[in-house]
């Protein structure tokens, strides 16, 4: 075989490749434009961008995407491939519609670079994003800012109550107080989505265990996870149980750090419980405390298993926390600038949170030591 | 049990009332797990099985990817513990053993990014990944993984080898050992009880993670176990069956191994993170 011959027959091997992969990317697209997933498709859509721009180098592609559909030259072409070595054989007749699909593509592609470049690509919008988000009178922007304080401040309130009450009996000496501690920190080692499943499957309409109490205590049953207005407070109830064994397991650990003497000579001056607890335990707790909310406030306000899982296919609701939020607008609406303000807006509430916190902290350091 | 002259009689209510709440949701599933198809999906079904049946187990392996999803599970997580412990361990010797300039200011941006909630990164990601041909790639999966827990381990693993005395250290540079010498032949065997707790929370991170795993996999043969056991929950029909022995299976090694290895696990979260 001629060495020209070579090249012409890789090249149409190439080309036929293409056609074959581009089959493929285009039916994974319309499926993803089918189930709603922009993700999918602008997956899809840019590896179709990277196969073409690939393609469009290849002689045999830029040829055949050059020559009108009735010129001789192009019949003799489709001729060629389809009854030439290189075809893939049994559909001829389908790979010759792909082919042309694929010469308009190319020369769309082209255009569309062309335009691209006269047009600037991605453009700098300056704030416009974020007007979007926050000037909007129809905007969920402070809604979902409302619902996620509201979920980050009870969820670490209910932890931290919880987990201090707990701590402090577990802190004293009795029977049973081994397997007590192993048992409430049984949710710890639940994996998040399997915990989600399991509440879900307890919360399960109308015949969830839930319901069938409900029912048996003479209720009607409750859709607790398609009502919008019950929906953030079973997700409370959920992240409340997830939450406490971390909260209460680090108190536990700071309480233990108390030395017995300070109690004793409490004791001695005659305080009692309530006094020795204020004036001796949350002091000497304040530390391991702090340290224990922050890091609960940061991963309550970024929860995204619990909520997301839970409340997985109701469509009512659309509108529940920042991290959620920005997700399915990221997700399903292909929003990459709105996501991205999102992102941001979600970042620095949190730095702001932190550093506000620790310099709180370290004042109050200060003012113990002068 | 019920000391009633110790005055502390009244915690044993409350906690039996909480551990109950603590254990329920996880006894209801495993439960259901060994109940046929048709009694989980109506409301007969009750916390002691009237009628064990392996069935759903049998199920969910031989009709469903799910053995797959395991293996891919435990695969990413595998090696995402083992590629962000490496890089990790290298980081805090450094951050721990050191003074050089940028060092607090390091460490500081270390604790940001660890705050950086997923939801942020994942759309810089996506991009990055997209542009280097990582997506539906378990590499892509891998990297990504690696950067959420590497702050986290950065952080507790420089707690653990602050607490190696600076004498050893000394003694070995004395004696002419490099700087990697020093790390992979004294630093290293000395803090492995530090290296293990950590290896094991980053496993569990990335064994737990859902929202990267289901934005940069596409393909339902390549889904880890977290998004394949979502694919049992639609809107329309809910396959419990299949759900409830899958989520038993993905649980039960991480709770047992949790349960025996608590105080070991706890001793060294508090020393290593919280500690500094």
């Amino acid at each position: 075989m001629s060495f020209r011959r070579r090249v012409k027959r890789i090249f149409f091997q190439q080309f036929l490749d293409a056609v074959s992969k581009l089959t493929n990317l285009q039916e994974t697209k319309i499926k993803a434009q089918k189930e709603n997933d922009s993700i999918l498709e602008q997956a899809a859509m840019q590896e179709q961008k990277l196969l073409l721009s690939s393609v469009s180098s290849n002689p045999i592609a830029a040829l055949y995407s050059k020559l009108p559909a009735d010129n001789f030259g192009r019949s003799y072409l489709d001729a060629l491939i389809f009854d030439g070595s290189g075809s893939p054989g049994a559909n001829a007749s389908q790979t010759q519609i792909l082919a042309r699909k694929l010469s308009g593509l190319i020369s769309k592609s082209i255009e569309r670079r062309k335009k691209i470049l006269s047009d600037g690509g991605p453009r700098f919008v300056g704030l416009r994003n974020y007007f979007e988000l926050l000037g909007k009178t129809d905007s969920d922007f402070w809604k979902v800012l409302w619902q996620t304080i509201f979920w980050t401040a009870t969820n670490v309130f209910f932890h931290f109550l919880i987990g201090l009450c707990l701590a402090l009996m577990l802190n004293k000496r009795f029977r049973g107080n081994t397997v007590y501690r192993l048992l409430i920190m049984v949710p710890w080692a639940v994996p998040s989505f399997v915990a989600a499943f399991s509440w879900r499957f307890m919360f399960n309409y109308p015949d969830g265990l839930i319901n069938g109490i409900l029912r048996v205590a003479g209720f009607n049953a409750i859709n607790f996870l398609g009502n919008p207005g019950l929906m953030l407070p079973t997700c409370i109830l959920i992240n409340v149980w997830a939450g406490v064994p971390f909260m209460m397991i680090t108190l536990l650990g700071g309480l233990q750090n108390i030395s017995e003497d300070m109690y004793e000579a409490a004791k001695i001056d005659g305080a009692n419980t309530w006094q020795k607890f204020l004036n001796i335990t949350l002091p000497c707790l304040k530390p391991v405390a702090s340290i224990a909310v922050l890091l609960g406030v940061i991963w309550t306000f970024n929860m995204f298993n619990i909520i997301y899982l839970v409340t997985l296919g109701n469509e009512a609701i659309e509108k529940d926390i920042f991290v959620t939020f920005a997700y399915k607008s990221f997700r399903t609406h292909g929003d990459y600038g709105g996501a991205a303000a999102y992102a941001v807006i979600i970042l620095s509430i949190l730095l702001s949170f932190a550093s506000r916190y620790s310099s709180l902290l370290e004042r109050e350091e200060r003012k113990g030591r002068t | 049990m019920f000391n009633l002259n110790s005055g502390r009689w009244w915690f044993h209510p409350i906690l039996i009332v909480y551990s109950l709440f603590s254990v329920f949701p996880f006894l209801w599933i495993l439960s259901a797990s060994f109940q046929a198809k048709e009694v989980i999906s109506s409301d007969q079904m009750s916390i002691i099985p009237g009628a064990i049946t392996f069935q759903n187990y049998i199920d969910v392996f031989s009709k469903t990817p799910f053995p797959k999803w395991f293996l891919n599970s435990i695969l990413v997580s595998t090696a995402a513990t083992v590629i962000g412990l490496f890089i990790a361990a290298t980081a805090a010797f450094g951050f721990s053993q050191f003074r050089f300039p940028g060092r607090k200011t390091g460490l500081y941006l270390f604790l940001c990014v660890q705050m950086f909630p997923g939801a942020v990164l994942l759309l810089p990601l996506f991009r990055l990944l997209s542009w280097f041909g990582l997506l539906d790639n378990y590499l892509g999966l891998v990297i990504a993984y690696c950067t959420i827990s590497l702050p986290f381990c950065v952080w507790m693993l420089k707690g653990f080898f602050d607490t190696i005395p600076k004498a050893i250290i000394e003694a070995a540079s004395i004696d002419g050992l490099t700087h990697f010498q020093t790390f992979y032949k004294i630093v290293l065997p000395l803090s492995l009880p530090g290296i293990a707790v950590t290896g094991f929370f980053s496993f569990i991170t990335a064994w737990n993670e859902f929202m990267f795993a289901n934005t940069f996999l596409f393909d339902s043969d390549k889904m880890t176990l977290a998004v394949g056991l979502k694919t049992f929950l639609s809107e329309k029909q809910s396959f419990w069956e299949l759900l409830s022995p899958g989520s038993v299976i993905v649980t039960l090694p991480i709770l047992l191994f949790f349960l025996v290895a608590q105080k070991w696990l706890i001793s060294g979260l508090t020393s290593g993170a919280v500690k500094e």
